[in-house]
């Protein structure tokens, strides 16, 4: 059986003259050499690059948080004073009982003692007696006054500013 | 990928002066299969010594890329093909003919050859071995322009002989139809 004749058994390839040996050993140096510099200026332009990189992070870092913080939902929150005005006095008078052994005995006798003059003077009314109940009537306290012998113009107008 | 084809990577992602003396072997090596390459598609001495100075700048400044999936020489014989293209772009000389020495010679009084002179040919031979795949065009290259036998290309391709000889024969096949059918001929019997 005859092998079947390919179009390319007409073509015949010349085989090329190659420059000699040294062309490629000189290109070879001349563009590992005329090239280097641009190697290093890459890993240069590598190294230069990071700090911005490191601060650019550290801003979306940042960035990041305070946009969590901000979209979170606000919790409202009260003060220790208005937990307190929320209590009964019972469930205060309660609590107490049930936990008078959590206390040590000088915080006990720090709570009962009276309040001095100097404290007295130096603090506001609200911070020795806490707050001013609201159902307390006018005529209630005008009553107090007069049982008490409390002369409300013995008192300076600063004072009074309290109530 | 050869073990020293790794080599040679390795040393030269390094830097260097040992990578400089890797690349110069590298270069001696690859560079006349390569620079057969590119003369067989500028056609001429100075055009090719200028695209290959840029092929192996190509590859001096990205061998740290080639992650070594293919063989060394498939890689480079895909940045040589697409230097040569690009310079012909550039250059407006796909068409030109301006030999330095022929590359191919016709069988005198080939009447398969539709009486076509030795340049359309070759135009045709290029077109054929693009559309080819890299492997098979790299085979074609190495066998049929360069002569190497396929111990020697085993060497260069790390595939066994066997692989290459069913490349080549494909690689043949089509090369042949795509003459046949470009010349408007039927096949040979």
């Amino acid at each position: 059986m005859n092998k079947k004749k390919s179009i390319l058994d007409c073509i015949k390839p010349v085989k090329t003259k190659l420059p000699k040996e040294d062309y490629f050993a000189d290109l070879a140096s001349k563009v590992a050499k005329t090239e280097q510099p641009s190697l290093s200026a890459k890993k240069t332009a590598k190294i230069r690059f990071l700090p911005v990189a490191y601060a650019a992070a550290a801003v979306l870092v940042i960035g990041f948080v305070l946009f969590q913080q901000f979209m979170a939902p606000s919790v409202e929150t009260k003060s220790y004073e208005s937990y307190l005005a929320e209590l009964s006095a019972n469930e205060i008078l309660e609590y107490v009982e049930s936990n008078i052994e959590d206390y040590s005995e000088d915080e006990l006798i720090d709570a009962s003692r009276p309040i001095t003059e100097e404290e007295m003077e130096s603090s506001t009314f609200t911070e020795v007696f806490g707050y001013i109940p609201e159902e307390l009537e006018t005529e209630t306290i005008e009553q107090y006054l007069d049982e008490d012998f409390i002369n409300l113009n013995n008192f300076d107008e600063n004072e009074l500013l309290i109530f | 990928m050869t073990e020293q084809d790794q080599k040679w990577r390795d040393t030269i992602q390094k830097g260097g002066r040992k990578a400089e003396q890797a690349f110069q072997e590298l270069t001696i090596f690859y560079g006349p299969k390569l620079y057969a390459q590119v003369y067989k598609l500028v056609k001429n001495d100075t055009s090719a010594k200028d695209v290959l100075q840029e092929t192996f700048i190509k590859i001096w400044l990205n061998i740290d890329k080639f992650e070594g999936k293919s063989s060394l020489y498939s890689w480079l014989y895909r940045i040589t093909h697409n230097e040569a293209l690009n310079f012909l772009k550039k250059e407006k000389r796909k068409s030109s003919i301006s030999l330095d020495q022929n590359i191919i010679e016709l069988i005198p009084g080939a009447y398969q050859l539709q009486g076509k002179g030795p340049n359309e040919i070759l135009a045709l031979l290029n077109q054929a071995i693009s559309n080819l795949p890299d492997k098979q065009a790299l085979v074609f290259e190495l066998k049929y322009f360069q002569d190497l036998s396929y111990r020697e290309i085993k060497v260069i391709t790390g595939t066994s002989e066997g692989a290459l000889k069913a490349s080549f024969h494909l690689a043949k096949e089509k090369i042949s139809n795509f003459l046949i059918s470009q010349l408007n001929h039927s096949p040979l019997g």
